[in-house]
């Protein structure tokens, strides 16, 4: 990587820390349970728009602090947020011809299938079968991709992130 | 994450990382604790005498009756020793404060503003004014994480404080209940019972109010009834939590360096 067309990374991880926060941030007990996965929105957005910049690494690391904030087996969000940046960034050609609506769709797709990973993971470490509530941030972060994206492209061509 | 589970290896990385990442906890928990501040700051003077006063009075009640425990605990000692049996009385407590943020929806886990460098240690008990809140799960340096007793993975060793029947709570996933194992189909057991801890396992120490039971029914077809319980502690409302370390269990043995160690100065003491 040219470190002279590196610019306004601090944007990158701006949003990523606001991002743990929202995972994190106390919500009533009945909103906890369909809290979007804001995160994985986030990286997908970064590893789309810019590919060179945003990489499976930082997916890692920023999947790993997320699990000491939550408390999961250190390691299962870093491996569920490797892999969002790792078939974005394979795909990113494809998905970012296509419409929001279709990459929406998408999105729900690969949110069940963390949740599916998640909850295989969450087998082996003992935790109890959940209800059908668990496959619902799937639906709330799709439906939270459309702003997502719309806000993150304002930023990243505003503060012109390369 | 198979190692993280199974072994010790990975804590030094989380251990590390949890420090980096309090700020985003800050963050997070700003909103509620800058609310509870202007509620305070808000209040009236009025409001403000009244709470004193209702404090004051149960601080009186509390001391009359503290008075009775000192020679309780001398006369209870003295006959301990005369039956060459050991007791501990003496635990030194430590309040910690809870950081409002969530966590893992399906886990009945919390984070406190104490971390090892408190002293605060894996597995050690947490309490509250009424009762047995969970226990420690993982310490970093100024943050720990406590489990609850209502998660499904929790288990507290208690005894019946009417008649001595020991037994198991362990968790539902749901704040207000929890379930007695092994509890065969003839044991005497009633609708509000007490349930204290019964110091096996090592955990948690003897005595503390734990549970109260709210179901008892037999099930004449299988070897153990339904036994439901529901927790003293408010578990779903707690703001802060007390840590205790017990001062040598049994003076039989000798004191673990570990917890020697732990006595460190900037814990507040109550020791006796």
């Amino acid at each position: 990587m040219n470190p002279t067309a590196a610019q306004g990374r601090w944007v990158i991880g701006l949003s990523l820390l606001v991002g743990l926060v929202l995972a994190i941030f106390p919500l009533p007990e009945m909103l906890r349970y369909i809290r979007p996965d804001i995160t994985a929105l986030i990286i997908a957005y970064w590893v789309l728009a810019l590919p060179q910049s945003m990489g499976m690494f930082v997916a890692w690391i920023t999947g790993l602090c997320l699990d000491v904030l939550v408390g999961t087996p250190l390691g299962l969000n870093g491996l569920c947020f490797t892999l969002v940046a790792f078939v974005f960034g394979k795909l990113h050609r494809q998905i970012r011809l296509t419409p929001v609506w279709q990459q929406t769709l998408l999105i729900f797709l690969s949110l069940l299938i963390l949740q599916a990973i998640r909850l295989w993971v969450g087998k082996l470490a003992g935790t109890a079968m959940p209800s059908w509530a668990y496959w619902l941030p799937a639906l709330s972060s799709a439906a939270l991709w459309p702003p997502t994206f719309l806000l993150l492209r304002y930023f990243r061509r505003h503060f012109e992130v390369k | 994450m198979v190692i993280d589970q199974r072994f010790q290896a990975t804590e030094p990385i989380r251990a590390g990382l949890a420090t980096v990442l309090i700020p985003v906890q800050t963050i997070a928990d700003m909103p509620s604790s800058v609310g509870n501040r202007v509620t305070e700051t808000l209040k009236t003077r009025r409001e403000l005498e009244d709470e004193l006063a209702t404090l004051k009075a149960k601080q009186f009640a509390y001391e009359v009756r503290l008075q009775k425990i000192a020679a309780l605990e001398q006369e209870n000692i003295r006959l301990r020793r005369l039956l060459d049996s050991t007791y501990s009385l003496g635990e030194r407590v430590l309040i910690a404060e809870l950081i409002k943020v969530d966590m893992d929806p399906y886990k009945q886990i919390i984070t406190i503003d104490k971390g090892s460098i408190d002293g605060v240690t894996e597995n050690q008990p947490m309490l509250d004014s009424k009762g047995v809140v969970g226990q420690v799960l993982k310490t970093s340096t100024y943050r720990s994480t406590g489990l609850l007793i209502s998660d499904p993975g929790h288990s507290v060793p208690v005894q019946i404080n009417r008649n001595g029947l020991r037994s198991i709570v362990t968790g539902t996933g749901a704040y207000d209940h929890l379930e007695l194992l092994y509890v065969p189909n003839n044991s005497d057991v009633a609708v509000g019972d007490l349930l204290v801890t019964s110091g096996l396992g090592g955990v948690f120490p003897a005595n503390y109010p734990v549970a109260t039971i709210t179901e008892f029914t037999p099930q004449p077809e299988r070897p153990f009834a339904t036994v439901m319980a529901k927790p003293l502690a408010e578990l779903d409302r707690i703001r802060e939590v007390v840590l205790i370390w017990e001062e040598a269990l049994n003076s039989k043995e000798p004191a673990s360096p570990n917890a020697a160690a732990e006595e460190q100065p900037t814990t507040t003491e109550v020791a006796q």
